[in-house]
Parts: structure tokens; C-alpha cells; sequence
């Protein structure tokens, strides 16, 4: 398991967050998403788009915290929607049920323009 | 006053009347070339601090002792003529033409003064401790603060100049002058017998006032009526306070003496191309510095009051040398190659030759004194007794010894005794009794004499070529030349405190003191080793030399002059000193200097210290450092010299109760200061001119002290607070080891503590894994873990149910460490009492369990194969696909029943799909994540489909040999050069 530092930046469009992962989001650093997603919730951000291009690694820790994102997301009744998500990880998402909770895209630009096109 | 003082004062004023001449002395041109702002200029001035300030049609020029800076539109300057700078209370006034005044503030830049009407200005001039602004609206007096008008019955006129003296102000309009009667202001009309006449400048002194007009200069003594001196457009006046006064006009310069102008000129320019030249200022500061601010020409230096030559032209036909002069009854004598001169109040009154009775036109030497009747004189054809008119030869006939005489005495103890020397028939006395001769068989050590003189003992004192100086007492010759460099010895004298002084042919000045020599030379000071003529004044030593120009000794110190400082010839035969003046003769004639005893002013650029660059000001405070601490300063001598004369610079550094003496000049003006010890210092410099002139002396105080950790003051505090830093220092680290070993045993007891736990973990995760694979007729079943580094959550388990029928269940809870262990406990538990219930409900009922838990982020995936007789019922709540091979077909499906982990939501949803699994042969093989994901060096996982690979490849094997495939899988992706991350579970059910 890696102990790398996970960084994040936040694009936010309103009512729309791109969260873009650097680094590993597992036992060590996957609690920091929940902190930032709760702190834009009461902002009225309430899209997610997460963005996995530079994520290292995402193991069950990891996808158990974006798990625990669904409830305050669906609440606002936002959307998760997870960008850059390599065949690995994909499957990995599915198959952990991931799939009936949010949306796949290649990149965030088709994610947000499909976002507006929703909304 | 007695007789004799009046006598001399006269003699002195004569002389400086006579020398005070314009058309002598030395020049300097500065134009734009040299960096001033333009050769047009309206206007010179020297402030208090010595600083020239150059008014031009293109900004102001400032000459700062040796810098240059031009002000222009940059420094806030209109783009306009300038035409005067007035310093005021150090303030400088800029008055423009047409653009009002200017002042320069602290920051170097010119601002407008507002405190003036009208912007055409006409003058602008200080009066006492005010400023006067004539301008079209107004004329004022401006203190700095405020301004004031004339009043007092001042005419509202243009005023174009301002004269002022000691007695009177004149202020100077166009057709009046207006002079200050009592309270009232006076004006009185001057009636010209020209029309439109137009007064521009004015001059008074010794009663005569001088009216520059642009017709012409008139003079006008009290009560008569204006006489007309010249027609010229006078632009400028200025007078050397005695007698001379300077005029500039619009064609060139001229100087008027009894009562006649005569035209001079920069000797670089000549006099008839500079009569093109307009000369709209004069600024004489005194006779050795005159400024001409010229239109067209740029600005002059003028020095016509330091050295003055005198040569061919002014009726000295010397024949190539002067080789001695002596004074005597108010006049010179000048002994030269061409016959002897008389030079008295400037002039050359005589000229003796052969044809007036000399015996050669070569006179050598020449001796007297006052109150005797007679010169003595030494020729190539013998020797003569000249008494003012007429001339007494003595000649080898009548006993000289040889025609060419080399030096002649007249003994002080008795006059009617001449000594005599020759080139090769050594010493001769000439008495009444006739000539008698001494030479080496008479002790002389050498034939060769070149020069005789008498110490105030009566002893003669002889320079004996080859040989050294001899003394005679009168009975016995005695040689010294102890110390002495070159026994060529031509010259000799009497120097101070009893020394007598030897000039040599070659290796500079010999000062025998004590019966030794000590030699002078050029690296001492002395401007030549070869020595032609020696002097004492009374107060200095005087040496002409061969080459290089006289050199005087004064003060400890020797000054140098040559060609460049403005004599006339290097080659200096001759010296004499005349009415506090000095008259040197060489082979171009004359030079006649003129000490200028006032002392310049010496200021530094910014004082460099260790510490900052400190700006110079002469009332600066005192400087502070440390011990061999270095502070730079670079001097700048105040002095204009219109000569390329050197100013060198010496300096010393007084502390405090010790007085040091002074560093050997130096031509830098870069100075150091490096104090050695703790102390007070006077620091001080001088700047010397060749032209024996010197500085006055520049003091910066100086507080030395030690390096702070080493001063007692502040040491004892620093070193205590050190020690006392170092104490408590051991001590903390005593005690910061003495904990520190406390919190290692503590943090091994806690290392230990949470390894056991780790242990226990692990051995109680293991103790939930079944002892045993079941063991039936109709499947083999084998369930496998193999744990990672730290305590992960896989298990598996193999329960029967009632029916005798099996469920597998293969596990990861999510998360590592004793929390998902707890995850997998309270799983197993509630599983037990699932285990007859399909799986769908039993996953429901185990996310309920686990969500009642709150088992915070922690979850649990969870594959249930529930195994019937000809099937297998299964459902995933997380876990990664589960693969199932159907022998009959041959094929190896994967089997991903995706949904989320137990404890994720509550109502989450599970799907169940019913496998076939009736032939023998078919398998199922789930698996945790561990396998997939297991990553080798490279960060490579080993992923789903080489998983899915193995096990179609290990299909036709047992479930045992299965479960050895795809450790073997992990083993060798990871290469034993990496660890698995996590655990790795595997559950495999073949039908038999």
C-alpha cells in the first residue's frame, strides 16, 4: 500500500466540483475527499466530478470512502461521476457496486458538458 | 610702521602689481568635450564649498573639485537658458531667461520656485544673506522663507546687475544706478554722451566707478564726468582687488591698467581668433584661480598669480641657462650663458655682456651678500668684481690658476677674501696679497672643486668633484663622504639645524648630520637624482635639478614642480628667493613662483564602512567598528589648478593621548583606514599641491572597539549567557537522553505491545479460518489464505448446512488491523445463523447487521456460494468476479454479480445467480482481491485476465493443484523482490 501523499485540486462550476486525485486514495489519505466534499456540499456544490488521471491506486479503503460519499451526494441530490478511470479501476468500481451510484466518462470536460446537458 | 616695514610692504605691492599680469600664467579650457553641459555659457560661480557651478544655455554644470555633473531636464531643469546660479545658505538658485527660478532640492532635483512673479528674469544675485530676483513683474529680496520688496523707494526697474563691496550696494538697471541712502533707496540717472546706452555691469573701487555698457566702458572718478575707455560691448567686470581690472566683451577679454585696456587671451587660443568670442562672465576668486565663462568657447581657468615665466620675449636672452642668481641691493642678478641680467619690479633692466666689460659671456657663478659693494662673479675667462656698474677682471695672467672658474665665495668673516675653485687646479684664495692655490698635495683630496660655501662656524665647506664635501677650518682640509652614494659632488650648501647639503651628479642630494651622509633621491620625493642647484630660503631647501624640475623640501615634506605645474624649463640651474617669491632660472629663462599659503578645501565621497556606505558631510559624527575593521574613502581635492599639477594625498590616523605622523603622500585618492586597536582615533587627511599648497585637514573621528564577543562590556554577558547555555544545555540533554530512553523503552514496550496484538490478531483471524477442508464424495473443496505483511480481512469458511449441503464463503473486509478483524468476527458470528438461508437474503440481513454496527468506513465484500446437489446458488456483495468452468463445454465464465459492500447503504440490493454445477469437473474459484492486484517491482498487478488465464490453464488439475497454481502465479509475478500487499484468498470447489 502506498504511504505517497495524495494531493488534490478542486475546479469548482457551480453547482459542479472537479476534484482531480494526485496520488494514492487508500487507507492513508482517502478520508481527506470526504473532508473536501463536505466542505463544498453546504456551498452548494453538489456535482462530483472525480477525476482519476494521475490516482495511483484505489484500493477497498479507498472505494469504500467513495461509498460513503453516495448518501450526502444523493441527500443534495447531486451526482458522482468518476473521469480517467483506467479498465483496472473500472472493474474494480463495478464490481463493488460502484456502477448503480455513479456515472463514467472519459475526462471531465464530456463530464460537465453532460452534467449541464442533464440539469 | 617703521621705515624698513613700509619699505617692504611697498617693494612687496610693487612686485605684485607688476606680476599680476593677465597676459602670464597658466590656462585651462573646459567645454563639452571636457563635460560641461555647452561651450555657450552665461554665467561661473563658486559656492562656500568650493564647488564651481556653470550656467549654460543647455543646463548647469557643477565642477566638484575633480567631478563633473551635469544638471539638465532630467534633474528638473527647463529647457531654457540658464543664466545664473546663486548658493545660498548652501541652498542653490537657478534663474532661467524666460522660465522663473529654480532651487535644488535634497534629492538632487530642481523645483520651480514658486515664491517669484515673472518668469523673465533679468539678475539674480546674493546680497548679504538674501537673494535679489529681478523680474518683469517685480524686483525682491528672498531670505529663504519669505519673500520681501524693496520698498523704500526702489524704482520699479529692470535691475541687471548687482555690485557688491564692503562699503556699497549698487543695484544696476539699464540707465540708473540705485545705491541705498540711510532708509531710502536712491536712483540716480547716469547720462552718457552716446544714445541708447544701456548700463549692463559696474565696477567700483579706490573711488572710480566702471560703467560696462553696450557702447562702450566709461570710467567716472568722484566728481568729474564719465570718460569713455572703450567702445567694446562690455558683457562682464572683475577685479583682482588691487589694481586690474578685467573686462569682457563681446570681443574677447582685455584687463585695463593705468587707465589703458589691453587684450589677452587663453595662451591655447589665439588672441585673434578668441576677439570672436563673447566673455559674459568673470569670477576672479583670486590671482591664482579666474574663471571666464565664455559664449562659444566653453569656460576658463586662469592662473596668472602661481608661476609666471619669463623668457626671450621679455628681454631674458639667457643663451640657453641660467646657472645662478643672487640678490643684491633690491635687485637680482642672473649669471647666464649669454651674460648677466638685472631683474628688478618685473623687468629686466640690464643686460651686461663682454662688450660692458665682462670677461665672458659665461658666468658660472655668482657670490654676495648684503652690505658688501661687490658681486663676485666666476667666468669661463676667470673671475670679476662688479660693483653695479662696473666690471674688475682677474684673469689667469695675474695668478688665477685657470681661466674656467667653477665657483667663487666672498668669505663671510671677511669680504675682501674670495675663494675661487677650478675644474682641475683645485681651491684658490684671492686676497690683497695676490692668489694662492691649494690643491692635493696640499690635502685637498680632489683638483676638481665645484662649488664652495661657509658654515656659520667660518669653516669653508667645498664640493670636491670625485671626492666628497671637504671642510676648511683654515689649516687642514677633511673629507667626508661617509654615506655618501656619488663622490661626483657639485653642489654645496648649509641646510637646517647645522646639515650641510650636497647635491650630486647623479644620485640625488647627500645631508651630511653627524660626519655621515644620508641620501635624499627621486623615490623620496625629489624630482631628479640629478641635482643642478641648491637653496635655502631661511625656512625650505630649494634643488633644481637636471630633468625634473625643482623640488623644495618644506614641513618634513617635498614638493615638486616641473613643466607640467607651469615652469617653464625642467632644467633648473638656478634658485633664489625674492619678496616671499622664488625665482627659478633654467635653460627657457625664468619662472617665478609665488606661494598661494591658503589652504584648500578637501571633502570625501561617501565614507565605506563595514557596515554601510556612509555619506560624507564635514560635520559628520563619529564613525564606529571594530578592530581591523577597513574603511575606504575617496578624497576630492577642492583646488582648480589650471596646470596638470598632481595633488597627492597624505593621511593619519591620531588616537587618543598618541600623536602618529604622517603616511608618505600618495598619489590615489583612494584612502584605508585599518585601526589595529581598540581606541579613539582622529583620523586625518591633507591633499598636497606640488606647488607647495596643501589642504586643510580633514578630521573623521573614529570609535574603535573589539569585536563584540571580545569588548569586556559586552563579552562577560555573551560568554556568561554561552557557559550558561552550554550548563543548561548538558543538563537538558542529560535529561532530554535520560527521557529519550524512557520513550524507547516505552515505545519498544508499545512496539511489542501492539506486535503481540498483531500476533493475536493474526492467529485469531487464522482461528476463524476452518482446521480442515471439508471432505465429500461429490467435491473437492480447498480454501487458502495467505496473509500480507499487516493483518488484512480476507477469510473464507466452509459451513453444512442441515440438509448436508454446503456454503462456501470467501471474504475481505475492508481496511487492515484488529477493526476489520472485528469486521470479519462479527460477520462469521452472524453468518452462522445464516447459513440455511439463500444467499441474497443472508447478505441483506448481514449489511443490515454490520450498518447497525456502525462500522464506521470499515466494510465488508462477501462471496456465498450456497452448493446444491446439481447447482450452486451465488451471490457477491463487493468482491471481485468469481470464475466457473464448465467442463462440459470446456469454458471458463466470469461471474461478476456487482454490488456494493456489506455496510455500505442501508437497502443496498443483491442479485443471485444459479450456477451449473453437475459434471465433474466443473469448478468455481473465487478469490479476494489479493491475487488480481498483487503488484511486482514495477508496479505491474497481476490482474483479472492473467488470473483467468491460470485458471483455464490449471482447469483439468485438482482443486488443490489450482490453488499451488495460482500461488505459483503470485509468487512469480512478484519475483521475491516484492511483498504482497494484501491478502490473498482463494476458494476453489471442484465437482468431482
Amino acid at each position: 500500500m502506498s504511504t505517497a501523499i495524495l494531493t488534490t485540486s478542486v475546479e469548482k462550476i457551480q453547482p459542479s466540483a472537479i476534484i482531480k486525485l494526485d496520488g494514492p486514495l487508500n487507507d492513508f489519505h482517502a478520508k481527506e475527499l470526504i473532508g473536501i466534499i463536505e466542505d463544498l456540499l453546504p456551498q452548494n456544490y453538489v456535482h462530483f466530478i472525480i477525476n482519476f488521471d494521475k490516482c495511483i491506486e484505489v484500493n477497498n479503503y479507498g472505494v469504500s470512502v467513495l461509498i460513503s460519499l453516495i448518501s450526502s451526494i444523493n441527500a443534495k441530490q447531486g451526482k458522482l461521476i468518476f473521469t480517467n478511470v483506467d479498465a483496472h479501476l473500472e472493474k474494480k468500481l463495478k464490481m463493488m457496486g460502484l456502477a448503480a451510484y455513479a456515472e463514467f466518462y472519459s475526462e471531465d470536460k464530456v463530464a460537465l458538458e453532460s452534467l449541464i446537458e442533464k440539469l | 610702521m617703521n621705515k624698513i616695514y613700509r619699505s617692504l610692504i611697498l617693494t612687496v605691492s610693487i612686485i605684485s602689481i607688476t606680476l599680476a599680469n593677465p597676459k602670464k600664467g597658466n590656462w585651462k579650457q573646459f567645454d563639452y568635450t571636457s563635460g560641461i553641459s555647452s561651450n555657450y555659457i552665461f554665467d561661473v560661480e563658486k559656492d562656500s564649498q568650493s564647488r564651481i557651478w556653470v550656467s549654460t544655455q543647455n543646463g548647469i554644470t557643477l565642477i566638484d573639485g575633480n567631478k563633473i555633473k551635469k544638471y539638465g531636464l532630467s534633474h528638473g531643469l527647463p529647457p531654457t537658458n540658464i543664466i545664473k546660479v546663486v548658493s545660498i545658505d548652501n541652498i542653490i538658485y537657478a534663474a532661467t531667461s524666460n522660465k522663473g527660478i529654480y532651487y535644488l532640492d535634497d534629492n538632487d532635483m530642481f523645483q520651480k520656485a514658486d515664491f517669484i512673479q515673472g518668469d523673465k528674469v533679468y539678475t539674480m544675485n546674493a546680497v548679504g544673506s538674501k537673494l535679489f530676483i529681478s523680474t518683469k513683474l517685480e524686483n525682491v529680496l528672498y531670505d529663504g522663507q519669505k519673500i520681501s520688496f524693496m520698498g523704500n523707494g526702489f524704482p520699479n526697474t529692470k535691475i541687471r546687475d548687482v555690485f557688491i563691496d564692503r562699503d556699497k550696494t549698487v543695484f544696476v538697471g539699464d540707465q540708473e544706478i540705485i545705491v541705498k541712502k540711510g532708509n531710502k533707496y536712491v536712483s540716480e540717472k547716469i547720462k552718457f554722451d552716446k544714445k541708447k546706452v544701456k548700463i549692463k555691469n559696474f565696477f567700483s573701487f579706490k573711488g572710480v566707478d566702471y560703467f560696462g555698457t553696450n557702447k562702450g566702458l566709461w570710467s567716472r572718478t568722484k566728481n568729474e564726468s564719465l570718460a569713455l575707455i572703450s567702445k567694446s560691448d562690455v558683457l562682464s567686470l572683475d577685479h583682482d582687488k588691487s589694481s586690474t581690472l578685467f573686462v569682457g566683451t563681446k570681443k574677447g577679454l582685455f584687463f585695463l591698467k593705468n587707465g589703458k585696456l589691453s587684450s589677452y587671451s587663453p595662451n591655447q587660443i589665439k588672441s585673434k581668433a578668441f576677439k570672436k568670442t563673447p566673455v559674459n562672465d568673470i569670477a576672479f576668486i583670486n590671482n591664482n584661480e579666474i574663471w571666464y565663462a565664455t559664449f562659444g568657447s566653453g569656460l576658463f581657468l586662469q592662473d596668472i598669480g602661481t608661476i609666471q615665466n619669463f623668457d626671450q620675449k621679455d628681454g631674458l636672452n639667457s643663451g640657453g641657462m641660467v646657472f645662478d642668481m643672487v640678490n643684491w641691493k633690491g635687485k637680482t642678478y642672473i649669471a647666464t650663458k649669454n651674460g648677466l641680467f638685472v631683474f628688478a619690479d618685473g623687468v629686466f633692466s640690464k643686460h651686461f655682456k663682454k662688450e660692458q666689460g665682462l670677461p665672458s659671456n659665461v658666468i658660472l657663478d655668482l657670490d654676495t651678500y648684503e652690505g658688501i659693494d661687490f658681486i663676485w662673479l666666476a667666468t669661463s675667462n676667470g673671475i670679476s668684481k662688479f660693483d653695479g656698474s662696473n666690471f674688475i677682471n682677474y684673469s689667469k695672467n695675474l695668478g688665477l690658476p685657470a681661466k674656467l672658474v667653477t665657483a667663487i665665495h666672498v668669505d663671510r668673516k671677511n669680504s675682501d677674501v674670495v675663494w675661487t675653485g677650478s675644474e682641475k687646479s683645485g681651491l684658490t684664495r684671492f686676497d690683497k696679497d695676490g692668489f694662492f692655490n691649494f690643491a692635493t698635495q696640499d690635502g685637498l683630496p680632489s683638483n676638481s672643486i665645484r662649488d664652495i660655501t661657509q658654515s656659520k662656524n667660518g669653516d669653508l665647506i667645498i664640493a670636491c668633484y670625485n671626492a666628497g664635501v671637504v671642510a676648511y677650518n683654515g689649516k687642514s682640509f677633511k673629507l667626508f663622504n661617509k654615506g655618501l652614494a656619488d663622490k661626483r659632488v657639485i653642489l654645496v650648501t648649509n641646510g637646517p639645524e647645522g646639515s650641510i647639503w650636497a647635491g650630486t651628479e647623479s644620485a640625488g642630494i647627500g645631508i651630511l648630520k653627524d660626519n655621515e651622509f644620508e641620501m635624499v633621491i627621486d623615490s623620496d620625493g625629489l624630482g631628479h637624482n640629478e641635482i643642478f642647484s641648491l637653496y635655502n630660503d631661511g625656512k625650505r631647501m630649494w634643488a633644481g635639478t637636471f630633468g625634473g624640475g625643482v623640488s623644495c623640501f618644506s614641513d618634513g615634506l617635498w614638493f615638486t614642480m616641473s613643466e607640467v605645474d607651469g615652469l617653464s624649463s625642467n632644467n633648473v640651474g638656478a634658485v633664489v628667493a625674492r619678496d616671499g617669491k622664488i625665482l627659478l632660472g633654467g635653460n627657457s629663462g625664468l619662472s617665478i613662483f609665488e606661494e598661494n599659503s591658503s589652504e584648500f578645501k578637501l571633502k570625501f565621497d561617501n565614507i565605506l564602512t563595514p557596515k554601510a556606505e556612509i555619506p560624507y558631510t564635514s560635520s559628520m559624527g563619529t564613525l564606529s567598528g571594530i578592530v581591523k575593521d577597513r574603511f575606504f574613502m575617496t578624497a576630492n581635492a577642492l583646488m582648480y589648478n589650471p596646470a596638470n599639477a598632481e595633488i597627492r594625498y597624505r593621511y593619519k590616523a591620531d588616537k587618543s593621548g598618541e600623536i602618529s605622523v604622517w603616511s608618505k603622500p600618495q598619489l590615489s585618492p583612494q584612502i584605508s583606514f585599518v585601526p589595529e586597536q581598540v581606541g579613539s582615533y582622529d583620523f586625518q587627511v591633507q591633499a598636497i599641491d606640488n606647488r607647495l599648497r596643501t589642504s586643510e585637514i580633514v578630521s573623521i573621528p573614529f570609535t574603535i572597539s573589539r569585536i563584540w564577543y571580545l569588548d569586556p562590556k559586552t563579552a562577560v554577558p555573551f560568554w556568561g549567557g554561552i557557559l550558561l547555555l552550554i550548563g543548561l544545555s548538558v543538563v537538558n540533554y542529560v535529561n532530554y537522553r535520560k527521557k529519550s530512553i524512557e520513550a524507547k523503552e516505552l515505545r519498544d514496550a508499545e512496539i511489542a505491545r501492539q506486535q503481540a496484538e498483531m500476533e493475536e490478531a493474526r492467529e485469531f483471524q487464522q482461528a476463524m479460518l476452518p482446521k480442515e477442508m471439508p471432505s465429500t464424495d461429490d467435491y473437492e473443496m480447498v480454501g487458502f489464505q495467505q496473509t500480507a505483511t499487516e493483518v488484512g480481512g480476507d477469510f473464507f469458511d466452509f459451513m453444512q448446512k442441515e440438509d448436508g449441503g454446503w456454503v462456501a464463503i470467501c471474504g475481505d473486509a475492508t481496511g487492515h488491523g484488529l477493526t476489520s478483524g472485528n469486521v470479519v468476527s462479527i460477520t462469521k458470528t452472524a453468518m452462522s445463523s445464516l447459513v440455511e438461508e439463500p444467499p441474497v437474503p443472508t447478505l441483506d440481513s448481514l449489511n443490515t447487521t454490520l450498518l447497525k454496527m456502525n462500522i464506521g468506513l470499515n466494510r465488508m465484500c462477501l462471496n456465498i456460494a450456497n452448493i446444491g446437489k446439481d447447482s450452486i446458488k451465488f451471490s457477491s456483495a463487493g468482491m471481485p468476479p468469481a470464475y466457473y468452468y464448465s467442463a462440459d463445454k470446456g469454458e471458463l465464465e466470469e461471474i461478476l454479480v456487482g454490488a456494493l459492500p456489506l455496510g455500505s447503504l442501508p437497502g443496498a440490493m443483491h442479485m443471485e445467480q444459479e450456477i451449473s454445477f453437475k459434471n465433474s469437473g466443473d469448478i468455481i474459484v473465487m478469490m479476494s482481491d489479493g491475487l488480481p492486484e498483487a503488484e511486482n517491482a514495477d508496479k505491474e498487478m497481476v490482474g483479472y485476465e492473467r488470473t483467468e488465464e491460470k485458471i483455464r490453464e490449471l482447469a483439468d488439475k485438482s482443486a488443490e493443484e489450482i490453488k499451488d497454481g495460482l500461488v505459483d502465479l503470485c509468487n512469480n509475478w512478484l519475483k521475491g523482490n516484492a511483498e504482497l500487499q494484501d491478502d490473498m484468498t482463494f476458494v476453489i470447489i471442484k465437482k468431482k
